[in-house]
């Protein structure tokens, strides 16, 4: 049955209904510079996304760079390029013989350690060949001990025997200047051999703070509650796949559960039933109490009997809001602090960039990620106990994020690889909609972790 | 030349400035008493009116033109309202049995208070049954819809109203006793 409307209804209801009111033009004037300002923004976000992404390929320029040198600096040691790689029966690589061997004589060494010129291969390859060369530390020994050459005339041993590319030896194409490490280590096996797929889980200590803007509230606000909160130390993990494009660049995605959130300080705490009684008692008087005071956003408990202020007079009491000032009674005051966390299950898109191929690895990783507000708990840490006393409200249930970082990889045998990565992550999105401040949430975290190739 | 609201609305998916401007002459009265019925005092009914505006502005393109569009801009205002207002403070939650109706039986001839007095009355309620009262007798709401609105329980809304409406008739009371000049100063 509907409800009958009282007469006091109708009295408002007609006095009202066609009522008026021109605002203060400084409203309009606000909403202009407001709509402007939000124009702006929305340029310069544009050009900050445009930063990370110079800043990401200036990431991989660089990481190109020093793959570059590393090559080079790799084929210097390994001698050989893969292609000129044999398997020998014990699984041994060795050069293949696809040259007959180099032989020089005494009297060469001779003429080389007086020579102040380039070696000619012409020259060499006229010759008579008598031996193979051999290492050079070799070659210095041997020049010493057979020859008995000055000391001035051996420092120019430890220079590689190089052999201009402009007149090369025939049937002999040398792609290193320092024979000495000819047969140092195998080489790397390539990624089509070990598998381009790999799969694992992750575990993740991590760090977790936001970014607030000074939003509608204005910087003291936002000073106030940088003073009052911190940020929490959390573990999350998940499981992750990853592909292997080519050499240098993966791609990953997976599922963690992330958590983050912050701590609220300074607060004093009344458990006692009946101060609680008596509050909830002058609630029709005096003025009107906020909640405790955060920057995410209400705090809403569900009926623990407990009085909690802070240092501004803001109260919250189980779940009413009450009409009287705060009492404060020492004797039965502990101070605590409530813990706001935050739950993501954290779809990554992460691209990863090997800097360096060796037995570690190491990558840059940049990418953004899909955040879905998985839960939302509010802690009350006081006398060594944490209670859950309730969430926060008007959350958004999905947010954005970005996120970076190196990371290290250590092949444990072809198929196993430890890994250990720190990263930052940042929403990209505030997560309290309409809020005062906008809140954006972000941990460092140690993505360490075992995958498997297949 | 007078635009017409349509136009006007098109402009405004636009971004034209212009048409913003236009609209908010065209709306903001109307919509400026509505905030006053819901904030405590100006400075909040102009915050309300300020984000509400903003909002409807941002928007805007997802307004469908399935409905009146001033109707549209009113529900903006109203969360606009209610969501500072749950920012500000937690809802009142108390659960009593609602007994009776409050009456109120004014002499034929009384001099009834005008708008402004009306709207100070509002005013001077607590937050939530302010909130709880205007939804419920100048939009219409049922407690169910406003227990939604709100995230209070159903008979929460229901001792809000009541005693809204009671702290109104001693209001209303006080008034025809003393007259609009003694009402206000007073206080």
């Amino acid at each position: 049955m509907a409800e009958r409307r009282s007469n006091i209804d109708e009295l408002f209801r007609k006095g009202l209904s066609e009522y008026e009111h021109i605002p203060p033009p400084e409203i309009w004037k606000n909403i202009d510079a407001r709509l402007e300002g939000k124009k702006k923004a929305k340029a310069a976000l544009i050009k900050h996304i445009l930063r990370i992404a110079a800043v990401i390929l200036l990431l991989l320029g660089f990481g190109g760079g020093l793959m570059h040198i590393f090559r080079q600096d790799t084929t210097t040691k390994n001698y050989l390029s893969p292609d000129k790689m044999v398997k020998s029966p014990d699984t041994e690589s060795v050069p293949a013989p696809d040259h007959p061997p180099l032989h020089i004589t005494g009297t060469d060494r001779v003429a080389l350690a007086e020579s102040t010129e380039d070696i000619s291969p012409a020259r060499s390859a006229d010759k008579e060949k008598e031996e193979a060369i051999p290492p050079v530390y070799e070659t210095v020994k041997a020049a010493e001990k057979d020859f008995r050459l000055p000391s001035r005339l051996i420092p120019i041993y430890p220079q590689p025997l190089t052999v201009p590319e402009s007149d090369p030896i025939p049937g002999f194409t040398p792609e290193t200047k320092s024979p000495m490490v000819a047969y140092s280590s195998a080489p790397r096996i390539s990624f089509q051999e070990r598998g381009r797929w790999s799969a694992g889980i992750i575990f993740t200590p991590a760090y977790s703070f936001r970014s607030l803007s000074a939003g509608e509230a204005g910087q003291a606000n936002k000073t106030h509650f940088n003073f009052i909160e911190s940020g929490n130390i959390y573990f999350s993990g998940g499981f992750n796949i990853s592909y292997q494009i080519n050499d240098r660049l993966a791609f990953q995605s997976g599922l963690d559960l992330v958590r983050m959130g912050q701590s609220i300080g300074g607060l004093q705490i009344f458990d006692n039933p009946s101060v609680v009684e008596l509050i909830r008692g002058t609630q029709t008087h005096g003025r009107s109490l906020q909640p405790v005071s955060n920057s995410l956003g209400t705090i809403y408990s569900g009926g623990l009997p407990l009085l909690i202020t802070d240092n501004y007079d803001r109260v919250f009491i189980d779940f009413e809001t009450i009409t009287s000032t705060p009492l404060r009674i020492v004797k039965t005051q502990k101070t605590g602090k409530i813990i706001q966390s935050l739950y993501y299950v954290h779809l990554p898109v992460v691209f990863r960039y090997y800097l360096i191929n060796n037995d570690i690895d190491l990558l840059v990783t940049g990418g953004f990620g899909a955040n879905i507000l998985a839960g939302n708990k509010v802690f009350l840490k006081y006398l060594d106990e944490n209670l859950n006393i309730g969430k926060t409200l008007d959350l958004n249930s999905f947010g954005l994020s970005g996120t970076l970082g190196l990371g290290f990889e250590y092949s444990l045998d072809n198929n196993i690889v430890f890994s250990l990565e720190p990263r930052i992550i940042h929403f990209l999105t505030p997560v309290n909609p309409g809020g005062l401040h906008p809140y954006r949430p972000y941990s460092f975290s140690f993505y360490s972790g075992i995958s498997y190739r297949f | 030349m007078t635009d017409n609201l349509d136009d006007i609305i098109e402009g405004c998916i636009r971004g034209d400035r212009q048409s913003q401007e236009k609209l908010y002459k065209l709306l903001s009265p109307k919509m400026y008493a509505v905030c006053l019925q819901y904030a405590s005092d100006t400075d909040e009914a102009s915050d309300f009116l300020q984000e509400g505006f903003i909002r409807v502005f941002e928007n805007i393109k997802s307004y469908r033109k399935e409905g009146s569009f001033e109707g549209w801009v009113r529900k903006i205002m109203i969360n606009t309202a209610l969501q500072f207002l749950r920012k500000k403070k937690q809802m009142l939650l108390i659960n009593e049995e609602i007994t009776e109706d409050v009456k109120l039986d004014l002499p034929a001839e009384t001099n009834l208070p005008e708008q402004e007095d009306l709207l100070e009355m509002i005013q001077r309620l607590p937050d939530n049954q302010r909130v709880v009262f205007n939804l419920y007798v100048i939009e219409g709401y049922n407690h169910l819809e406003i227990a939604n609105l709100t995230g209070i329980p159903e008979n929460t809304s229901k001792s809000h109203l009541r005693r809204a409406r009671l702290a109104l008739k001693k209001m209303i009371g006080k008034h025809l006793e003393t007259g609009r000049d003694k009402f206000r100063r007073d206080g």
